[in-house]
């Protein structure tokens, strides 16, 4: 079987030759003349004025038919006249030295190339603009087509009938369904959508079905995702510490806004610049976290203005890429080989990107600045209600500090003592440690005789665990004598491997034990010294909420003195199981607990919030109203007074301590619903500049040139002319209906989404060298409806959807397949793999496991062990995976934890990009990886069983149970013979499963859902491999 | 509805895959689109040049095996010995490299002084060429005659992450495609079992390292198809992500599964006619032939105690840089294309002399165990070794230095590294660096050239071979000029 090794040029595979001379229509410069140049000649003779050879440009008619140089040299093409155009001489020539392309250049252009140069220069070598770069085409349709249901199958049927090809019928209704399901909501239909849709026997049944599926929150969810592989989204930094970075609401923004059908202008211009809109909303700040997604470093020898460069350069990329489908970057350094782009081009564009307050360094931290938090979906009244009554409260806190002054004098001339503050919202346990007159051993503390700790078994409270994700913290007043050796705070068993923690102390010096009770984490770290003869305030803070490197940190007085190392970010929850103990240990007999000095403790607390070294003056200037206390009235400095005044209104003043009173649930509601919504990084302009950039040369950061101010590029129509010069004037310019490319590009991608293949099959290269438009008409004929329509997506998904050419069945002879085996004439309907999400959220659908709950932070489903410690760094907040329990384990895929630089396994073994770059077209493979994710991944095996499950719960019969299997993968019902086949498997797996219980039960207990009662388990394990069968059909994988 | 006669399933089902494959490869100047045409008619493509491929030259190694040493070991410390320097011990360099010119990393530029650290270890001259090599390598001393090594290497990046991408992608840009995918692009696999670029993570066994990250853009296909990316063998769990059968799926009943979905599977094909269910058959049943074959691989058990000997007893150990090393003989064995192994915690800072002989000890003799297995086997000539890290390390200290300890910043005009086996002139010292290791001399070796010898020695020549993406021939060597580094060639 015979097939061309050398295959034409790009545009040539949809224009054969044969064409061209048969009917002999004049020669066209876009459609023919420029593949032929850009591939052979543009190279040297074309945009690029840096490494453009002789003088001449090719690509456009001004340079290449005029005389070139100062006007001494001929110029290359004499229109009409091809004998005497010396392109076509150099083209022939036999001379080495003197053909075109040069021999190094390893580019020839065939005689049928020439002669068509030839005819194009014999016909006048009339010139046109690039395609693309033309006004987006207002043509009516064609006439309505056979058998065709809108005007998208009469532009369809127009091509087809000139290739000779007849369209194929409608697919089943019911496969048809399935088909829209996985398209419209990235879900399979449920058998109870099947049975409704077959019922529905009225005309616009489909049309009913379509629109309650794109009106869903799966749809918006389907639709998000896609979007979120564009601008690159992703959980954490990218590069090199690669931490966790909380954008999330910017994700479920996307999502909110495919559910609200968002018109498209109004989508562009809120992510490209909703914080420069007047009066911008938080959900407009928001949306422009688009900004904040590229991957950012905070690495130690990195340069802060090369990474400005590189973020300025990933940003025009995004946008280019996403909204005009231009490779605008191949123009950072250097004039662009192909398009009509400067280097000038370029950094007019990304000075738009060059006027924010981002720091250059991320800082590793997850809320690198500018941030903004946003409440959960249902809290925003609420919260707004809370900061008003906040900011109420602080008020009258203020207002009582003035008003107090002359009670507050009143009780210092009392000769006072401290009172113990009462605790706050987030003390969980609250020992005051106040001794009574003449107990033994005791000395005098802030809040009058403070116990002495260690001489016997103290136990404080029960056992306080840290957990991932919450927060932690135990603090007391403590005073040492002598060079103490012993625990202090204590909440582990005893053994070395625990599991507990401890904050010790070992000769005077401060310690931390910490250990998970697996020897996985075993931390045993000393630090610095605590000074004896004083009260010091000693508290350990345990936060993986602000997500810091460091996890564990213990404060003496504020300064921090030991901390759990850089590896700190704990692969596991620590969870004693001994209460919370004080001078001693749990398992220790009470005499060893210290040793070589003597301790006194007072106002224990612990806590369920996380401190920092600033957060802790509380407890500092406590202690510093104490010393005050001890100096005389008349010796008290502004200082001294200032503490004690503190002290008064924070501990003493009845009328401060009931505002505090009744604060304290306010803080409490605060911090609930702190925990329920999520910060978000979003964009900042500079306020006291302008945008600008200078052109470096080569694209090197340390090489800048000229200065230029904020513009989109010369091929393109210009910013209005009252448009400000900033990243608002660029977002409302990309969705300005006279920019040609907007409208086709984004039209494109939905087709390449529904389709498989963009009417551009280049999807984000709409330049010289990208493909050509298969039906260039209807291109425009749909950008111009989008436009028109307002920019309404969801209106131009329904019209593609409901298309006839849509709607065909995907089946195909080996003619058909051989004439068109891309399927880019839609003589049939599309059919290809599911894209990686939408395999496991269909499992997790199918078999009922699918947790369906919009937006919220990322979790953390199965994942196998090591991925993330193989490439991470000691200090990453994201080195340990742990996997979610519960809920987290099945919620839609768009929700998993992106960690770009080892992105979920199982996904990115399917094709998800990495999300480092943008990506506006996934690649698809067909490989033996693939099948092993499909057939062991532990989601997979546990949605079998689930699925087997539901196919036993009823007393059916064999066709019963496989019947509810396969209409929830497949949407059909299996025929007679396949039946069969499947019948061979089971039977197969009974026998094995009855011989073998432990085989059975083995398989039944992967994955953490209930296996359900009462059933066989050799029946349910044998149905298990049946449902994982039919998972794993070449037909549920694809659609 | 069946439309074809079962007889035309397997040339309709090549075809095809011919034809979706030619629109990845579509081009037309340059050849690039044949390049794994015939790899995917089913030749196993032993290396059988074709004129249609104007890119393949006569190749000089089969497969290669690249030892990436993650963080950048100290060329002043193992390869680049300069013996004037012990008498500059703490000479301020401050006023000089402010006529170098070069950028300093935010973690020195700030250090008042910028004291000389000579190297602190032995140097001594080995085999016949009389090469200067650190104690810290006594066994890679040993073999010096198999060896050329580069002192004159470049790069452009000061930091680990633009660094290795330009090492391992051929550009400090997201998006490329790794050295292994180009050659699995352009050369396939030598067998169907298995994937032709294979990864190797190896641990490093000095708590005290520093350790840098890396990322699967190391080992990503780019912008080529999504196959040709470096499939992972894991030192924990599952040697490849998934391979193991559930528990309680025996392999028997995996049999009677896959078979009945084979049959199901026939019967859509026959219905619908997309070729792309025979193919998603035949990954199966080869997903399924890893099963065997894989866990065959990783299994040492039949491995001679004179292995042992060779690699060292570490070898024993899963996930072991001496593991690795022996796991990638067995790979390449067995017809993988290319070999990377990655080794973590070279970036010395401080502590250099503790941490570097850690490091170094890792990989010493299991690096020479490699070369003479490879060579026992007869397998050198054809196989190409590579060894080395992604810029160098400065003359200066930095931190505090004293008699006994020193720490050093990147430094991206010189390094050092090795290569071995396939087509390699062994015995061979290439390049000079002047007396400070500062600045290269004489012959310099940028990482493009490199990357265009390593080409070369597999049979590729890098001006001709690449891919269509965004417009642009996208090549491994990228635009700047690149040359073949002849002088090293056998």
């Amino acid at each position: 079987m015979a097939f061309p090794l050398r295959p034409l040029a790009a545009a040539a595979a949809f224009f054969p030759l044969s064409v061209w001379a048969a009917s002999a229509p004049p020669v066209s410069y876009n459609d023919q003349i420029q593949p032929i140049l850009a591939e052979n000649c543009f190279l040297c003779h074309g945009p690029d004025s840096s490494t453009r050879k002789a003088k001449l440009r090719l690509d456009r008619a001004e340079f290449a038919t005029k005389p070139r140089g100062d006007g001494d040299l001929e110029p290359a093409i004499v229109p009409g006249d091809p004998a005497r155009s010396p392109l076509i001489e150099r083209l022939k020539s036999k001379d080495p030295e003197e053909v075109m392309p040069p021999p190094e250049s390893h580019k020839t252009v065939r005689p049928e190339e020439v002669a068509l140069l030839e005819r194009w220069i014999a016909e006048g070598a009339r010139y046109e603009e690039h395609w693309s770069f033309l006004p987006v085409r207002t043509a009516a349709a064609p006439a309505a087509a056979v058998g065709g249901r809108n005007p998208i199958d009469a532009f369809i049927a127009q091509r087809l009938e000139r290739e000779g090809l007849r369209p194929s019928a409608e697919e089943t209704p019911a496969r048809l369904l399935r088909r829209a399901a996985l398209d419209l909501t990235g879900l399979p239909p449920t058998p109870a959508e099947l049975a409704a849709f077959a019922a529905d026997q009225a005309p616009g049944a489909y049309e009913r079905a379509v629109d309650r599926m794109l009106a869903s929150e799966p749809s918006a969810e389907h639709f998000a995702r896609q979007w979120l592989d564009a601008v690159r989204y992703a959980d954490t930094h990218g590069i090199h510490i690669d931490n966790y970075r909380s954008i999330w609401p910017y994700r479920d923004w996307v999502i909110r806004a495919f559910r609200d059908n968002m018109p498209f202008d109004r989508f562009t211009v809120e992510q490209v610049a909703g914080d420069l809109l007047p009066g911008a909303t938080l959900a407009q700040q928001v949306a422009s976290g688009f900004n904040r997604c590229l991957p950012t470093t905070s690495e130690g020898g990195a340069i802060a203005e090369e990474y400005e460069a590189i973020y300025a350069k990933d940003r025009v990329e995004t946008v280019a890429t996403v909204w005009l489908g231009l490779t605008l970057g191949c123009a950072a350094c250097h004039d662009h080989k192909f398009d009509p782009v400067s280097a000038k081009d370029f950094y007019a564009f990304a000075a738009f990107f060059r006027n924010n307050t981002m720091p250059a360094m991320d800082g590793n931290r997850y809320d690198t600045p500018p941030t903004l938090f946003v409440p959960a979906a249902g809290d925003e009244a609420r919260w707004s209600e809370l900061q008003a009554l906040l900011k109420g409260m602080r008020e009258e806190e203020k207002s009582r500090a003035t008003a107090a002054e002359a009670d507050f004098k009143a009780w210092l001339d009392q000769s006072p003592r401290l009172a113990v503050p009462p605790a706050d919202h987030a003390v969980r346990r609250h020992e005051p440690l106040v001794a009574a007159e003449g107990t033994p051993d005791a000395v005098a503390g802030p809040y009058g005789l403070a116990p002495e700790i260690g001489r016997a078994d103290r136990l404080a409270g029960p056992p306080v665990p840290w957990l991932r994700g919450e927060s932690s913290s135990t603090g007391a007043f403590v005073r040492v004598e002598g060079k103490p050796s012993g625990p202090l705070f204590s909440s582990r068993s005893a053994g070395e491997k625990g599991p507990g923690w401890e904050v010790f102390l070992e000769e005077g010096k401060v310690g931390l034990f910490i250990a998970d009770g697996t020897g996985r984490v075993q931390v045993r770290n000393v630090g610095g010294a605590l000074a004896p003869g004083a009260w010091r305030h000693v508290l350990v803070s345990f936060d993986t909420t602000a997500l810091r490197s460091r996890t564990v940190e213990v404060f003496v007085d504020g300064k921090m003195v030991v901390n759990s190392s850089v590896s700190a970010f704990l692969p596991t929850d620590i969870r004693p199981t001994e209460g919370l103990r004080l001078g001693t240990r749990a398992g220790v007999s009470a005499w060893e607990g210290i040793t070589g000095g003597r301790v006194w403790a007072q106002d224990l607390r612990v806590s369920r919030r996380g401190y920092l070294a600033a957060d802790l003056k509380e407890f500092t200037e406590e202690l510093e109203a104490f010393a005050a206390l001890e100096v005389a009235l008349a010796e008290r400095t502004a200082a001294h007074r200032r503490s004690l005044r503190r002290h008064y209104l924070a501990a003493v003043d009845g009328p401060a301590l009931a505002i505090a009173a009744r604060l304290r649930p306010v803080l409490a509601e605060v911090d609930g619903l702190r925990s329920r919504g999520g910060l978000t990084l979003v964009m900042e302009e500079k306020k006291d500049s302008e945008p600008f950039a200078h052109i470096l040369n080569r694209g090197e950061y340390s090489q800048p040139g000229e200065k230029v101010g904020a513009n989109t590029p010369a091929v393109l129509p210009p910013l209005a002319a009252d448009a400000p010069r900033n990243r608002l004037g660029l977002a409302r310019w990309l969705v300005d209906p006279v920019n040609p490319l907007t409208a086709r590009v984004t039209m494109n991608r939905l087709w390449q989404h529904l389709f498989g293949t963009g009417l551009v099959e280049s999807a984000g290269d709409f330049g010289v060298t990208g493909a050509r438009p298969s039906h260039p008409e209807l291109l425009d004929w749909l950008a111009r409806r989008f436009i028109e329509s307002g920019w309404d997506h969801r209106a131009m998904v329904r019209l593609l959807v409901t298309s006839a050419a849509y709607r065909q069945s995907a089946a195909v002879t080996p003619a058909l397949l051989e004439r068109d085996p891309g399927n880019r004439l839609l003589a049939r309907g599309p059919r290809f793999r599911l894209d990686a999400e939408q395999i496991r959220d269909q499992a997790l659908a199918a078999s009922g496991l699918l947790v369906s709950r919009l937006g919220g932070p990322p979790v953390r489903p199965y994942q196998p062990e090591g991925i993330w410690e193989e490439v991470a760094m000691k200090e990453s907040t994201t080195r340990y995976y742990q996997a979610d329990t519960g809920d987290g384990l099945y919620r839609r895929s768009l929700y998993t934890l992106w960690k770009r630089t080892a992105p979920p396994p199982a996904m990115d073994i399917l094709n998800a990009p990495s999300r480092e770059v943008t990506c506006v077209r996934r690649d698809r493979t067909n490989t033996p990886l693939q099948a092993l994710v499909t057939l062991n991944d532990p989601l997979f095996i546990e949605a079998s069983r689930q699925l087997a499950a539901r196919a036993l719960t009823g007393t059916g019969s064999f066709d019963a149970r496989l019947d509810e299997i396969t209409l929830r993968l497949l949407a059909r019902r299996l025929a007679a013979e396949e039946r069969g086949i499947v019948r061979r498997t089971l039977e197969a797996a009974l026998a094995r499963y009855a011989r073998e219980p432990a085989a059975a039960a083995a398989l039944l207990a992967v994955g953490s859902s209930p296996v359900p009662a009462g059933v066989a388990a050799a029946e349910l394990a044998a149905w298990t491999l049946v449902a994982s069968q039919v998972l794993n059909l070449d037909e549920s994988l694809c659609k | 509805m069946t439309l074809l006669p079962s007889a035309w399933h397997d040339a309709f089902s090549a075809y095809n895959a011919a034809v979706t494959r030619r629109q990845f490869f579509r081009r037309s100047g340059t050849g690039l689109g044949v390049a794994a045409l015939s790899s995917l008619l089913g030749s196993r493509l032993g290396a059988a040049p074709s004129a249609s491929e104007p890119w393949r030259l006569a190749p000089r190694a089969k497969r290669a095996i690249y030892i990436s040493l993650i963080g950048a070991p100290s060329q002043l410390d193992l390869f680049d010995y300069k013996p004037g320097l012990e008498a500059r011990f703490k000479e301020d360099l401050k006023d000089w490299l402010a006529t170098q010119g070069e950028r300093l990393t935010g973690m020195t530029a700030r250090q008042a002084a910028f004291p000389l650290a000579p190297s602190r270890f032995k140097f001594a001259q080995h085999g016949q060429g009389g090469a200067w090599i650190s104690e810290l390598l006594p066994y890679t001393a040993r073999m010096t005659d198999d060896l050329c090594i580069i002192r004159s290497m470049q790069t452009d990046a000061i930091n680990h992450e633009p660094a290795n991408q330009l090492v391992y992608t051929g550009s400090m840009q997201n998006g490329k495609a790794s050295l292994g995918s180009w050659l699995s692009y352009g050369l396939g696999s030598l067998n169907q079992d298995l994937p032709s670029f294979v990864v190797l993570h190896a641990k490093h066994s000095s708590p005290f390292s520093n350790v840098q990250a890396i990322s699967a853009r190391l080992w990503g296909s780019g912008f080529l198809p999504g196959r040709h990316a470096g499939v992972s063998f894991r030192s924990a769990g599952d040697p490849v992500l998934y391979l193991n059968d559930a528990p309680g799926i025996p392999r028997e009943l995996r049999r009677e599964m896959l078979d009945g979905l084979e049959q199901l599977n026939r019967r859509s094909y026959e219905a619908i006619g997309d070729p792309e269910i025979q193919t998603r058959t035949q990954q199966y049943e080869m997903a399924f032939r890893m099963q065997a074959s894989i866990p065959e691989l990783a299994d040492l058990a039949r491995e001679p105690e004179a292995t042992y000997a060779l690699y060292g007893e570490e070898a024993r150990v899963r996930g072991t840089f001496a593991s690795s090393a022996l796991m990638a003989r067995r790979l390449v064995e067995r017809g993988v294309r290319f070999v990377q192994i990655f080794h973590r915690g070279w970036d010395q800072h401080a502590s250099l002399p503790r941490d570097l002989a850690a490091q170094c000890k890792d990989v010493d003799q299991a690096c020479w165990g490699l070369v003479q297995d490879l060579k026992q086997r007869g397998m050198l000539e054809d196989t190409l070794v590579i060894f080395g890290g992604e810029f160098g390390r400065t003359v200066y200290c930095q931190g505090t230095l004293t008699e006994t300890n020193y720490g050093r910043d990147h430094h991206p005009r010189c390094f050092s590294l090795w290569l071995a086996g396939g087509g390699i002139k062994g015995g061979t010292v290439h390049g000079e660096t002047d007396e400070m290791s500062y600045n290269v001399v004489r012959d310099p070796v940028h990482i493009r050239d490199l990357h265009a010898t390593i080409l070369h020695l597999m049979g590729i020549d890098h001006e001709r071979f690449g891919f269509r993406f965004q417009g642009l021939d996208q090549r491994l060597t990228g635009v700047v000029p690149a040359k073949v580094v002849r002088g090293i060639l056998a």
